[in-house]
């Protein structure tokens, strides 16, 4: 595996650079597009992050809102659209904790009843097992929480995740090791 | 260490997610870090998104309405700053070519004033654009062209001058304006070339002799109370014309008719031997003529128009005058008055000049 490999879950659509085009010029069909295809992802994560239902929707509309706005200054040659908007939601999400006083919550009674889909397999098999990892993650700091919910929820890169949250590659496995490390000693107790 | 174990994890945590390998043989791949990465490996492969469900229907198509509203409002301030832009950024830029069009009307329209206010006199409308033209004229001509200059707009004066008494307006401040206008030539010839000094003297010599009886004429037939000032204007005039032709005389002798051999008054043993057919032009006026008075000791002129620098010219003595003295043998002669002219000094006297010879 090459360093910095790209995504594993991460579509790279043909058509993404054409349709931020028309959405600068303000084509209605192009802005919708673009805001199908993202708006679960961002809305997922933001879910993640501030374990919040209302607070994630919030956050997501705004997102867009910020991303239409500077849209003209996006530069598809940098980062993916998806990760641009990410970038932006990792800003808002950072805001709102300061707003709010409160680090990140996972709320996993929350999701686990009305989020999370009961016939599929959910984090793991196991439902016990999964709220315990659910419980965990909520007790490791705001930046390993981001490195995992980023990588093994939204299916990020090293490098994607370096820029979300502007560290260096290093920088993002030291810190999804120190996660890891951190959810294996709180799920052993 | 750490680098190089998280590089071994995320390696690991790759291959088995992506189904290249599983925890045991990730593991053999890395026998040094196999204790350490187990657990790591172990809460990874358990660590996967949950099937969310999507975001609500409601919040989804309101957000979706917002984005779009926002998108027609950046839309039409886009348009409006579009439509502002030609008027404000490149404004300088736009009204260019109206600015340059505008300074060729203004310099033609300047230029056909000028032309057509050629033949104007005092108290018609374009008289004073004639006279800013003269003004600017000069101030662009090279310092060589102006006495010339000068010349011509004294010719213009005078000409002005007798236009107007033929209505039976005598302005002798036109007359006084050609007589300055004669007084910088001669302060300012010395800047022309040898050549163009002759010919300026020139030019004011014939002047004043072309015009003199005309003027006169007028003079005559101006109303009592205007004709003594006209006269003494007139005089003025005429003495302006005696020191050009003093001046042309002195250093052009042999433009000037007759060639004079001289020696310098300046010299001890100086003798003035003129030329048999001499006839001098140099007649006394009621203005000394500044070439002809010297300084006592510095036996130079005591006032010598810029650029000529002269050497002590000889002096003539007209047939039938008293030939000045002689300064005896070893003695400096102090002071050389050509007969007919007093000690004063002039009443414009142009500045000492360095003739190049």
């Amino acid at each position: 595996l090459a360093h910095g490999e790209k995504s594993r879950t991460i579509v790279q659509f043909e058509d993404e650079p054409q349709l931020i085009h028309r959405a600068i010029a303000g084509d209605h069909a192009a802005i919708s597009a673009l805001y199908d295809r993202h708006v679960d992802a961002i809305y997922h994560y933001a879910l993640y992050r501030t374990g919040d239902i209302h607070t994630a929707e919030d956050i997501t509309a705004e997102v867009f809102l910020r991303a239409l706005e500077s849209l003209s200054r996006y530069d598809e040659r940098g980062v993916p659209f998806v990760v641009w908007l990410y970038r932006i939601a990792h800003a808002r999400v950072i805001d709102h904790w300061r707003k709010t006083q409160r680090r990140a919550t996972l709320p996993l009674d929350d999701l686990s009843e009305r989020e999370l889909t009961a016939t599929d397999s959910v984090l793991d098999t196991d439902v016990l097992q999964h709220r315990a990892l659910q419980d965990a993650l909520r007790q490791v700091t705001g930046e390993q929480q981001e490195v995992i919910v980023l990588k093994f929820m939204q299916g990020l890169g090293n490098e994607e995740i370096a820029r979300v949250m502007g560290k260096t590659v290093g920088a993002v496995k030291a810190l999804q090791r120190r996660g890891l490390e951190a959810l294996a000693r709180l799920l052993k107790e | 260490m750490a680098a190089e174990f998280d590089d071994a994890l995320d390696r690991c945590l790759h291959n088995v997610q992506l189904g290249r390998d599983t925890i045991e043989s990730s593991l053999a791949r890395y026998p040094q870090y196999a204790d350490q990465l187990r657990p790591l490996l172990e809460i990874g492969v358990r660590v996967r998104p949950g099937p969310l469900a999507p975001l609500r229907p409601g919040p989804r198509a309101r957000a979706k309405a917002q984005l779009l509203e926002r998108a027609d409002q950046l839309t039409a301030r886009r348009k409006s700053v579009v439509t502002k832009r030609p008027m404000s950024r490149p404004a300088w830029l736009r009204l260019m070519p109206a600015a340059i069009a505008l300074v060729m009307i203004c310099s033609l329209a300047g230029l056909g004033m000028a032309t057509a206010s050629a033949s104007s006199l005092p108290g018609d409308v374009l008289y004073p654009i004639k006279r800013m033209s003269e003004q600017v004229t000069i101030a662009l001509a090279a310092a060589a062209n102006r006495p010339e200059l000068h010349v011509q707009f004294a010719q213009r004066r005078l000409d002005e001058f007798e236009a107007l008494s033929v209505r039976g307006d005598f302005s002798q401040g036109l007359v006084t304006e050609a007589a300055n206008e004669i007084a910088n030539a001669l302060s300012e010839v010395g800047q022309s070339s040898e050549s163009g000094q002759q010919t300026t003297l020139q030019s004011i010599v014939h002047m004043a002799d072309a015009r003199q009886q005309a003027l006169s004429t007028i003079a005559a037939s101006a109303p009592v109370a205007e004709r003594a000032n006209l006269q003494s204007a007139l005089d003025v005039l005429a003495a302006r014309g005696h020191q050009a032709a003093d001046l042309l005389m002195m250093d052009f002798p042999s433009a000037n008719g007759p060639e004079v051999t001289a020696v310098a008054t300046a010299a001890p043993s100086a003798t003035t031997t003129p030329s048999p057919q001499a006839t001098p032009t140099a007649t006394p006026t009621p203005e000394p003529s500044p070439t002809m008075i010297a300084t006592p000791g510095s036996h130079e002129p005591a006032v010598t128009p810029p650029g000529l620098a002269r050497t002590p010219k000889p002096q003539v003595t007209p047939p039938g005058q008293v030939k000045p003295k002689t300064t005896p043998p070893g003695q400096v002669n102090p002071k050389v008055t050509p007969p007919g002219q007093d000690d004063s000094p002039p009443k414009n006297s142009p500045p000492g000049r360095n003739k190049k010879k």
